[in-house]
């Protein structure tokens, strides 16, 4: 409608303000502008490529492709009208399902932003739980993952302190947490893999040992297709980086944050949850519940102020675990293992290389010494036209500070040629040193 | 009369499907525990079931034939702003050349996706009347606090730790005062004047020393327009305060005022309300903030940086809260928030707003005969009206909202604001037709004279009848474990 009234007549002269900004494009000139700024972007999928960590890589299934366009689901609003959103909610109730029987927790929450922001969120579930303010975190993770949690935790005045790894095997350094555990501790957190790759049993009787706090698990959900469920192990709390799932990496996101919780904290949780009740005539029939939490009920009181989640990435992980299903996600799993573990063999073969450079197992990724500083090789690699491993330098800054150590990830989208490429480009650097 | 899909399609744990199931990537020559201990490794696999390629896409399919999305039709939700997003949107964020990139790699292999963030603080700096942006926060409610944790670091900076109160006005987004209460905050909620509009002698009483920001969305949650927009920033700014906009309400506003001229210090935009990117059922969405050069310290690092031609991320912020998000935001939203950008230029923006409050107008006209619009003369991009006459007929809001969907138009948001008793808060946007407008007018005068009785048991066109949500809460059934067949 536009029946040429003022409707602007209220805003005073003075704060007027016009766009200054180019007219509109047609759509194919859209369309041409924006494809040649896609060309000029490497894609990793498919290449030779061994970045990952908690972003992988990963073939999308067609099928998956289909199902992540649907317009309905694509375009809904959050289901504030249960009965026009059955489909949307039932979706999200299987994800929630789905992740509650990969982790074995018993309430997984419609999602967080990502894994990242997940952590923070679990800091501040776990303060809120046990009235307490102090955290023990890993001194070796992701430092942007740090300032994240030093910044959620900001808000409550939270502390957080940081314990050592193992020099050797780079699980948790268990003496130094033990004398860092204190009766004033909310949570620990531990990562399983963690951000060196490893695999660490210790972690699985974590829970006799930590007191009265928490255990906060991190994971690599695609990991746990094989790996034992953190439910098994006595977490309170399970995060992770959803985006493993078949979500498309895209630079970062949108991905998703899983959050899985015991039965005892689901009131105190942050996020949407579904929940399954009945319609009139005693149907079966999903709702967003437990809203009693949320910003828009609760207000300063809320659990957290989350409105908006990533649910759509939610409904693509769902879809990704049914049409792989427990059989499909275990061979996936297991491909990346025995794959890694290859790589890892032929790299150590290379002149000053170890891989892997921790003793402890390992799943998709392992940790590389380099004889010489890694981002020398990365640069030396790109120009082979192969992106190597992520540099780990920043997880070893301050006293004996290293520079040649570096995280190696495999997928099953890079090619078997993209493996020896890497391994004949490696022997070669062999002779640079000194 | 609509009626939704209603298919009684089990759990994908109760499907049965003994059909082969299609494998997605080749197998191992050797198990995991060749690899990896025993003791390590499941005992038992998890309990995802298997079902067959076929089953899966149909189960998706009757899942989104049972979900009311824009693409469906009319979706009023006020504070919303469902509209149409352009279908090349979703084109471009399928270009594996934005898909498959991943946020580690050598940043001269991702030029054209630092462009695309570049270009788009640009834009929305423009748009906004700002000096910069950070496009980190995932959704508006991390914006919020994202910005929050930034005024807390200007005032910490300036040695001013006094200062632990937010205001909020009362008829504020309950991300508001949860965001503030998140940053460590106080606070101080303000009640509104007669005209639904910020009481200056409230806001007087309540700005003091103490005072860190007040949080203000403009035009406010009743769809008026803040006519002391400018004597509150004033105000505000006097006190040694800042002025945060909610940027929910931007659809109003483009190409007429920014937050920028009406004395804002930053901002966050829902950029899956005002740009178009779907909402996806609750997500993702996008939230970047825009602040006046005095606070740009403050940003979220990484930034994005430009020298000539070309494109880098900025580490070097001593002052900066550090990231807000696992590395640069949800980039193929911002992507399509660009696209959207671009393909209607600052004409076409300006247009859209028109048309939305035009529509908004519009069928703020229609309804108010109907249901009374107890605030405002004029509206920007929704109104609020209310429904507490239904009560003598029987009924309340919330029935209505309910008939509304057997009449296959989405309910507008209900019982949002608070100030306003039995709210029925609608939003068209601009990308409704008059004819959808009138019908959905139409719907609503039949549904008026019908029976209470059909409005108490409504919906019975959509797939289930009305969920009780008191059982749900009661039930506590969060997975398929404890549900009954």
């Amino acid at each position: 409608m536009s029946n040429g009234s003022d409707f602007f007549y209220d805003i005073p002269e003075e704060a007027r303000h016009s766009l200054n900004i180019p007219k509109g494009l047609s759509e194919d000139e859209v369309l041409r502008i924006f494809s040649e700024k896609a060309e000029m972007n490497t894609t990793v999928s498919g290449k030779a490529s061994f970045l990952g960590g908690e972003f992988q890589p990963r073939y999308i299934p067609a099928a998956l492709r289909h199902i992540m366009s649907m317009g309905e689901l694509l375009t809904a609003y959050t289901s504030y009208q249960p009965e026009v959103s059955q489909g949307m909610l039932q979706g999200l109730f299987e994800y929630q399902s789905l992740m509650a029987e990969l982790t074995q927790m018993d309430v997984v929450n419609a999602s967080l932003y990502d894994g990242a922001t997940g952590l923070g969120e679990a800091l501040r579930l776990s303060s809120r739980a046990t009235r307490k303010k102090r955290f023990l975190l890993p001194e070796a993770m992701c430092p942007a993952k740090k300032q994240i949690a030093e910044l959620y935790v900001k808000g409550f005045d939270g502390e957080i302190e940081f314990y050592g790894h193992e020099i050797e095997g780079g699980g948790v350094n268990i003496s130094d947490l033990r004398n860092k555990v204190s009766e004033e501790v909310a949570g620990v957190y531990v990562e399983m893999p963690n951000a060196l790759g490893v695999l660490d049993e210790q972690i699985f009787d974590m829970k006799e040992q930590i007191g009265g706090a928490l255990l906060l698990v991190g994971v690599d959900p695609l990991s746990l297709a094989i790996l034992r469920a953190p439910g098994d192990y006595g977490a309170d709390i399970v995060i992770g980086e959803g985006q493993p799932l078949g979500l498309p990496i895209g630079y970062g996101g949108p991905t998703l944050g899983l959050l899985g919780v015991t039965k005892k904290l689901v009131r105190k949780m942050p996020g949407r949850v579904v929940g399954a009740t009945e319609g009139t005539a005693g149907e079966r029939a999903f709702c967003i519940t437990l809203q009693t939490r949320e910003q828009h009920i609760r207000r300063e009181k809320a659990t957290s102020n989350i409105c908006s989640n990533e649910a759509h990435c939610a409904i693509v992980a769902g879809a990704y675990m049914a049409l792989q299903g427990a059989s499909g996600l275990k061979r996936l799993a297991g491909l990346l293992t025995e794959r890694a573990h290859r790589l890892a063999e032929e790299m150590n073969k290379a002149e000053g290389f170890k891989a892997p450079l921790f003793s402890r197992p390992f799943f998709n990724s392992f940790a590389v010494e380099t004889p010489i500083p890694y981002s020398r090789i990365e640069e030396h690699l790109l120009k082979n036209k192969i992106q190597g491993g992520q540099s780990l330098s920043p997880l070893f800054q301050g006293e004996g500070a290293k520079d040649n150590i570096a995280l190696f990830s495999v997928n099953e989208t890079i090619p078997d040629e993209a493996y020896t490429r890497l391994v004949r480009v490696l022997h070669e650097i062999e002779g640079w040193g000194g | 009369m609509y009626r939704q899909a209603r298919y009684d399609e089990p759990l994908l744990s109760e499907i049965s499907d003994d059909t082969p199931k299609t494998r997605y990537c080749k197998a191992p020559e050797n198990p995991p525990e060749d690899y990896i201990p025993a003791s390590m490794l499941r005992k038992a696999p998890p309990g995802i079931p298997e079902v067959s390629e076929a089953r899966v896409v149909r189960h998706y399919t009757r899942l989104a034939q049972m979900t009311w999305g824009v693409d469906t039709g009319f979706y009023p939700l006020g504070s919303c702003t469902m509209k149409y997003g352009p279908k090349i949107i979703e084109v471009v964020a399928d270009l594996p050349g934005f898909r498959d990139i991943h946020p580690l790699q050598d940043e001269s292999t991702a030029q054209g996706a630092l462009w695309a963030m570049h270009e788009l603080q640009e834009l929305l700096a423009k748009i906004t009347d700002m000096d910069a942006f950070t496009l980190q926060p995932a959704a508006g409610a991390h914006g919020e606090f994202t910005g929050l944790m930034m005024i807390r670091a200007y005032h910490e900076d300036r040695d001013d730790k006094e200062r632990k109160e937010v205001i909020v006005p009362d008829t504020a987004h309950g991300t508001n005062p949860a965001s503030a209460a998140m940053a460590g905050y106080d606070v101080v909620e303000i009640p509104s004047g007669a005209d639904g509009c910020v009481d200056l002698k409230a806001l007087e009483a309540a700005l003091s020393e103490n005072t860190a920001a007040l949080m203000l969305t403009n035009p406010n949650t009743l769809g008026i327009f803040e006519k002391d927009a400018l004597i509150i920033a004033k105000m505000v700014h006097e006190a040694g305060a800042l002025l945060y906009y909610d940027g929910a309400n931007m659809n109003a506003i483009m190409g007429k005022t920014a937050p920028g001229a009406l004395g804002f210090d930053l901002v966050h935009l829902n950029l899956h309300k005002t740009f178009s990117t779907p909402h996806g059922g609750g997500g993702p969405g996008a939230g970047p903030v825009g602040v006046k050069a005095f606070l740009e310290p403050y940003l979220p690092s990484p930034t994005i940086k430009r020298e000539g031609e070309v494109y880098s991320l900025d580490y070097e912020h001593p002052k900066s809260i550090g990231p807000v998000k696992a590395f640069y935001g949800n980039f193929l939203v911002l992507l399509k928030a660009l696209v959207y950008i671009k393909s209607l230029g600052g004409e076409g923006l300006t247009e859209a707003t028109e048309r939305a409050v035009a529509n908004s107008n519009y069928l703020a006209e229609k309804i108010s005969p109907l249901l009374p619009i107890p605030y405002g003369k004029v509206w920007k991009h929704e109104f609020v009206a209310s429904g507490k006459a239904l009560k003598e007929k029987g009924y309340s809001t919330v029935d209505l909202a309910k008939r509304l969907l057997d009449y296959g138009f989405h309910a507008p948001t209900v019982y949002f604001p608070h100030l306003v008793e039995e709210a029925f808060m609608v939003e068209p946007t601009e990308t409704e037709t008059k004819e959808e407008m009138d019908a959905f007018v139409a719907a609503l005068r039949t549904i008026l004279e019908e029976p209470a009785e059909k409005l108490k048991g409504a919906p019975t066109n959509t797939s289930v009848g009305r969920v009780d949500e008191t059982l749900a809460a009661r039930n506590m059934a969060f997975t398929w474990k404890n549900v009954n067949k």
